[in-house]
């Protein structure tokens, strides 16, 4: 028994020993192989003093859902103002503390809001910067557009008045890969799930009783058609 | 119809103002950028000064003093890998003058080091476009140089064609467009 013991801890002292040089071999790794494609990420930066404002509107990244989602879509910055990054890129340009700024990556703001313009809730925050992204988006694919019209005007082809109908909206963003410069995605907290029967099992039902009706039709008109 | 009008007004606003392209893209500024300096080995250090400069662009400011603090003199692919490694640095890097490697390095606005001079110096390439480059030389950090893109090309492969850059998130673009001299 004596012996038994010895041997396992002979043991475990070589494993003590060979572990760290296994463990330096397999952890040193850090070359990146695949090279990220994220040339088209956009930014958001939350710059801030650590006020309460600051400090709620971090917790919201964090603990919102959609937020949470925007955060991880994008390369995202918190500076905060003691910091060579906030004194070298934004002291100059921030117009109030807190600021959340969302960028592409020319540099376009897209979305801006500072001090006591930032809204009071992540649902609000979440929506103002959806809605900031939506009209950027609008206003994009309109612009081809009215470039296309421009090349196809000339003083011996007027471009056509405006028609009564109206024009046709333009289409929702697809769902964009993240690297080509699209914007984020947005999410929406849940509807709470309301009781009773889904949706799918009512139209179900619905057509079972189409088909069941149908059914008992035919079969009343065939009797009376060839019933002796 | 008070959406369509939204619409207009965004087009008409975003076809009078284009927004301005930070130039060079990965636009390190001037308290940012490492000059070069004689190592322990009597050699000088711009492998690792153009690596501080990047580092500091990509937001990491203590990795940075902590490199500066322990590493100097010459290096090459190697041992710069094997290094990065054991500090548990995320890298990428080529040997073989891959110019995708330098057109992905300036697009993500990340930057890399690339060897000039035959491979007896390494600068930080800044800028890479369709017809001109950037570096910023840890010799004279005081303005960025602008080659020729494919001068600079053939200069960085002629010096062995390594290129390595530290893979983290760069900063954000400047909301307003300012050049640094």
């Amino acid at each position: 028994m004596r012996k038994f013991v010895l041997s396992l801890l002979c043991l475990c002292g070589l494993f003590a020993l060979y572990a760290p040089c296994v463990a330096s071999v397999c952890d040193t790794q850090e070359q990146v192989i695949v090279l990220p494609q994220d040339g088209g990420k956009w930014y958001i930066s939350i710059v801030g003093d650590n006020s309460t404002t600051h400090i709620r509107v971090l917790r919201w990244f964090r603990t919102h859902r959609p937020l949470f989602k925007l955060m991880r879509q994008v390369h995202y910055w918190e500076i905060q103002i003691d910091s060579d990054l906030y004194r070298t890129r934004y002291a100059s340009n921030v117009k109030g503390l807190p600021t959340i700024r969302l960028q592409k990556p020319d540099g376009t703001v897209v979305y801006e809001a500072a001090g006591n313009k930032i809204p009071a809730t992540p649902d609000k925050l979440n929506s103002k910067i959806r809605d900031a992204v939506m009209n950027y988006d609008l206003a994009h694919q309109a612009l081809p557009w009215r470039r296309d019209m421009e090349r196809r005007c000339s003083p011996n082809k007027p471009c056509p008045q405006p028609t009564p109908e109206p024009k046709p909206q333009p289409q929702p963003t697809p769902t964009p890969a993240p690297d080509d410069g699209s914007a984020p995605q947005f999410d929406e907290e849940p509807a709470p799930v309301s009781e009773g029967m889904p949706v799918a099992a009512i139209v179900g039902i619905i057509a079972a009783c189409a088909l069941l009706g149908a059914g008992a039709g035919l079969v009343v008109q065939w009797k009376r058609t060839y019933s002796l | 119809m008070k959406r369509i009008l939204l619409v207009l007004a965004a087009v008409l606003c975003v076809s009078t103002a284009v927004p301005a392209v930070e130039r060079p893209i990965v636009n390190i500024p001037p308290s940012w950028r490492q000059s070069n300096w004689p190592g322990r080995e009597g050699m000088g250090s711009c492998v690792h000064a153009t690596m501080i400069s990047l580092m500091r662009w990509q937001g990491r400011d203590k990795l940075a003093i902590f490199w500066k603090s322990k590493y100097d003199s010459g290096e090459y692919a190697d041992r710069l890998a094997e290094r990065l490694n054991r500090e548990g640095v995320r890298y990428a890097y080529v040997t073989d003058g891959d110019v995708k490697f330098l057109e992905w390095a300036v697009k993500t606005r990340r930057g890399c080091g690339i060897t000039v001079m035959g491979g007896a110096h390494m600068v930080a390439l800044v800028h890479l476009d369709s017809e001109w480059a950037a570096i910023l030389d840890n010799n004279s950090v005081s303005q960025f140089i602008w080659i020729p893109r494919n001068e600079l090309i053939a200069e960085w492969k002629f010096s062995m064609g390594w290129a390595v850059a530290p893979v983290y998130s760069p900063i954000a673009p400047a909301p307003a467009y300012r050049r640094y001299k």
